[in-house]
């Protein structure tokens, strides 16, 4: 009876699909031109470390916020190809993860890398 | 369409009901199609602002237009720096405003702690040194006073907006993030003009389907209107056409009575013609013979009294010849085929027969020997000499025959169907006439006037002959006399000779 018990949790964890449970206490963040995935958008409370990994061309950032906007925490700005890992303690909820950063180059445009696109939401279960 | 009535006795009356007056007005539709128009377009627009509201917005128009203010009011100030930051932040209402000396070092600030540190931030150093505008919400690197007091600690995430000066300088904003992703925050989520336009919209489809309902009510008491309206109206047309039939049921009741009471009259005056008319005679052959049995009775008597019986007894077989006659024809009618005749045939036969009867061919008038008519030539004689004979024994001294091809009088009394064309034989006598009230009945069964010697049956047996001879019989009568006009139908070889 316990080993079938065991196989239908086993069975629900695989009929999760890409909403995988990410490994407790790690989770590694694509940052690029003009989009933030994460590794998963499910993961556990606690302590977790995001491994920031910039694959653009364009330095980036991460901040992470609670939905009515208080921050929790934010990265340095990330360097193209280059990695930062940004540790946050979660409560369980949903949390906004967004870029930060503005800039106006020489072509005179001003790119506001949130509003291009770059948010997404983190769920973070008990 | 056939619809059937929910009136109880109506199961027998399909009630035909015409589709147009069915239909209720189309403003019920129009009004439903309006609403749901103005539903639709509500709807549609608090989608539309819903997704305006939900789409992401970032800060940077913001930090440029403050940044745009922040350097206007360094410019009016050069002189003071110290004095120019301050104003800034609060103008701007910010948490902190920094100089930044093209080195990267702070030379003046809002924030007294800061002046003198060392920017270490690449990305905003980037921007100063390049002259791009450039923000990024990261940790601060020295504590932030505001009016003396530690408002933000080292470490702590702010933004940082820095606006590249002339000669290398940089102006540096800080923001407070949770301040305005909360503000944004707040401006997210279903906003009141989205509930406005949603609660606009349900009004406008619960008043669409109120009026369909609405439509389709009146529409259901319309048609049951229309169907009690035609069920009414046939039942009205049934009892119309019960009371016609009715009525016309009494009518014929009405006229079969009269006929009965008719042919009663009839009868009881036969009845009394027979008692009369055949009595008389019949007495008087009877005391005829009982006289001549008596002895010394003068010849001369004896003859004129044979003669009287002899005149009797002729009577007597006319009058029942009649009605044999009449019995025949009504049993087994008139057996003969018409076909053409020489019209100078016919008036040989009558000469030959009726001797009384003075043919008065006319000066000028249709030669009898070109003539054919389409008859049967012995009824015909039969009927010319009948209506002779009719007019000598009513009193006439003299009956003359002339023919000619149109009636030359008024008919005030006509029998059959005159033919066309036709050639009129005109019997005329100068009898003392017809009574005019008394024509109508004239050609009638047993119908004689009251001073009438005869049997009643010679006019209704001619009437009889005329409808066989497929001919007419026209009547034109006064004191000086009377005409009766017989219609005989042309022959066709008459026609055909003619054409020819």
């Amino acid at each position: 009876m316990r080993k079938l018990g065991l196989a239908v949790v086993a069975a629900l964890v695989l009929a999760c699909g890409a909403r995988v449970e990410a490994e407790r206490g790690t989770m590694e963040v694509k940052l690029d031109e003009f989009y933030i995935e994460p590794a998963s958008s499910l993961v556990g409370a606690g302590s977790i470390d995001l491994e920031l990994r910039n694959e653009g061309e364009i330095p980036h950032t991460l901040v992470v916020a609670t939905n009515d906007g208080t921050v929790l925490a934010a990265s340095d700005a990330v360097q193209p190809q280059a990695q930062q890992i940004l540790t946050v303690r979660l409560q369980p909820g949903t949390y906004q993860l967004t870029c930060r950063i503005v800039f106006r180059g020489d072509d005179g445009l001003l790119v506001d890398h949130y509003q291009e696109g770059m948010g997404t939401v983190l769920t973070v279960e008990p | 369409m056939v619809l059937r009535t929910g009136l109880a006795d109506a199961d027998d009356h399909a009630v035909t009901v015409d589709p147009s007056r069915r239909s209720p007005s189309g403003v019920w539709l129009a009004g439903a199609s309006l609403a749901g128009l103005l539903a639709l377009g509500a709807l549609v627009g608090a989608m539309a602002h819903q997704r305006s509201v939900d789409r992401p917005v970032g800060e940077g128009e913001l930090f440029v237009a403050d940044a745009a203010q922040a350097r206007a009011e360094l410019e009016s100030n050069p002189d003071d720096a110290e004095m120019a930051v301050r104003r800034i932040r609060n103008l701007l209402a910010i948490e902190a405003v920094a100089l930044v000396g093209s080195d990267g070092v702070i030379e003046a600030s809002s924030s007294p702690s800061q002046v003198g540190s060392q920017l270490q931030n690449g990305l905003l150093l980037y921007g100063q040194s390049s002259g791009f505008f450039a923000a990024v919400a990261t940790s601060i690197d020295h504590e932030i006073l505001i009016d003396g007091v530690s408002e933000w600690e080292d470490g702590e995430i702010l933004y940082h907006v820095m606006q590249p000066l002339d000669g290398g300088e940089g102006l540096l904003l800080y923001y407070d993030v949770s301040e305005l992703l909360a503000r944004r925050a707040r401006e997210r989520g279903i906003q009141p003009l989205t509930m406005q336009l949603v609660g606009v919209g349900s009004f406008f489809v619960i008043a669409g389907i109120l009026l369909l309902i609405a439509r389709s009510a009146v529409a259901r008491r319309i048609r049951e209107m229309v169907i009690e309206s035609e069920f009414l109206r046939q039942q009205s047309a049934e009892l119309e056409e019960h009371n016609r039939q009715l009525a016309a049921a009494r009518s014929e009741a009405e006229r079969a009575l009269a006929l009965a009471e008719e042919k009663n009259r009839i009868r009881a005056e036969f009845v009394l013609m027979i008692n009369h008319e055949l009595r008389t005679p019949l007495t008087s052959l009877v005391t005829g013979a009982e006289l001549l049995s008596q002895f010394g009775l003068p010849e001369a008597d004896r003859v004129q009294l044979l003669s009287h019986m002899v005149a009797d007894g002729k009577r007597l077989q006319e009058m029942i010849a009649q009605m044999l006659t009449v019995a025949r024809i009504e049993n087994r009618g008139l057996n003969f085929t018409l076909r053409d005749v020489p019209f100078a045939e016919v008036l040989a036969d009558l000469s030959e027969k009726h001797p009384r009867l003075r043919i008065q061919p006319r000066p000028g008038g249709i030669d009898p020997r070109s003539v054919y008519v389409r008859t049967d030539p012995m009824t015909l004689s039969q009927l010319v000499a009948s209506l002779a004979d009719n007019a000598l024994s009513h009193g006439a001294t003299r009956v003359d025959l002339v023919w000619q091809d149109s009636l030359p009088f008024r008919a005030m009394h006509e029998v059959g169907q005159r033919p066309e064309p036709a050639l009129f034989l005109l019997v005329i006598d100068d009898g003392p006439g017809i009574d005019p009230t008394f024509l109508p009945r004239a050609f009638e069964k047993f119908e004689k006037h009251s001073h009438s010697a005869g049997t009643g049956l010679g006019l209704y047996i001619a009437r009889m002959m005329v409808d066989a001879l497929a001919g007419s019989l026209s009547v034109h009568s006064s004191h000086h006399g009377t005409t009766m006009a017989i219609g005989v139908p042309l022959g066709r070889r008459l026609l055909v000779e003619s054409a020819a």
